[in-house]
């Protein structure tokens, strides 16, 4: 069931927004113009010895503004994050989201980002978006998963950590959280997730975790304690972990995909 | 119930590796499908046992540094024993076991 915030206050009319994390068949409740965003699920870290690798960003795609009435219907598919990983291995890639129904042409989609690789020659790809440009959808690739997770790119291509200093990729989205998302606006939060060390499982007070759309952190222990790098955030990667013995080590879940469905003002 | 499904086309091929659904979406919607299986989640028994076997030594560290601790010449004999297991046949079948 679709999440249903927005409007209220004043007496006015209201401009409510749904925010969609379930694959589901949408029939809009009144007649009116939404705008869609679409992000697909963030691909998981990498966890090795050496060499270990931060999940891509899924990509983000958006309609501007459709005309839309209770007699359409849109089908919806979320895309789940990747999966974390246990022990040694490539993260997992996240699923795709995908829109299609009354007044759209075709399937519009939103790749999911790929799972970390372990491999020191090659970094994890962002989703890409496809689908027709006839309604105005157009969107940008995910971050690419370096050591931390990617992150969700609303205005540009999705930003990716440098390798120096180990935070997770932040959006380009406003801030503020997804929440404060409307009217044609979405939203993601202030910070990708800082790295960790040898914290026994207990990273998440170091704040490991991407923030919505943005990538996870990435976590490294040398002293046999079990590790978890940073989720990311909605649609976003999760970091790479590493450490001295496998059995320790645990990537972070990609974010989980959004359909966030907006009624515009007007 | 929702739940996550990855989806194929007619030749097997993954067309989208995970979404989130109910069943019946799904099926409604996809010929082909199937529920998502957490394989990254499977850890082998040599990584469990060895997990536990570390958890012993830990649990049993006090006991083998104090001189008049109850049944502790049985205890460092069933530390060595856990060091040496997994490069042993018995590894990880059949765990060491704490004499009396």
């Amino acid at each position: 069931m679709p999440v249903k915030l927005g409007g209220g206050g004043g007496g006015g009319k209201t401009y409510p927004q749904y925010f969609i994390v379930n694959s589901q068949t949408w029939v809009p409740p009144e007649d009116g113009n939404i705008c869609i965003h679409v992000l697909g699920g963030g691909g998981s870290g990498a966890v090795g010895t050496t060499i270990y690798g931060g999940g891509a960003a899924a990509a983000y795609g958006k309609i501007a503004s459709l005309a839309v009435t209770t007699a359409g219907s849109f089908t919806l598919v979320v895309g789940a994050g990747g999966n974390m990983r246990m022990g040694l291995g490539d993260g997992v890639t996240g699923g795709n989201s995908t829109i299609a129904g009354t007044g759209i042409t075709g399937t519009l989609t939103c790749g999911g980002g790929e799972g970390g690789i372990q491999s020191s020659a090659a970094n994890a790809g962002g989703g890409a978006v496809s689908g027709s440009a006839n309604e105005g959808w157009a969107g940008f690739s995910g971050g690419i998963g370096v050591v931390t997770g990617g992150a969700v790119g609303v205005y540009a291509t999705g930003a990716h950590d440098t390798g120096t200093d180990y935070i997770g990729a932040r959006t380009d989205a406003p801030i503020g959280g997804i929440l404060m998302s409307r009217y044609g606006t979405i939203c993601g939060g202030e910070r990708g997730g800082n790295w960790a060390s040898n914290m026994n499982g207990s990273a998440t007070r170091l704040a490991i975790h991407g923030e919505d759309l943005c990538g996870g952190g990435y976590a490294y222990t040398s002293v046999g304690v079990n590790s978890f790098s940073g989720n990311g955030g909605i649609g976003a990667g999760a970091g790479g972990c590493k450490g001295n013995n496998y059995i320790y080590l645990h990537s972070g879940y990609g974010g989980h995909g959004i359909i966030l469905i907006q009624y515009l003002p007007g | 119930m929702s739940s996550k499904w990855v989806i194929k086309d007619a030749g097997g091929n993954i067309t989208n590796p995970c979404i989130t659904a109910e069943e019946s979406f799904v099926a409604e919607n996809f010929e082909y499908y199937e529920a998502y299986t957490e394989a990254t989640h499977t850890v082998s028994a040599a990584v469990t046992e060895k997990l536990w076997r570390n958890e012993e030594l830990i649990e049993t560290d006090m006991a083998a540094q104090t001189p008049d601790w109850p049944n502790r010449d049985n205890i460092i004999i069933y530390r060595a024993a856990l060091r040496a297991w997994p490069a042993s046949s018995d590894f990880p079948a059949t765990r060491p076991v704490l004499g009396t």
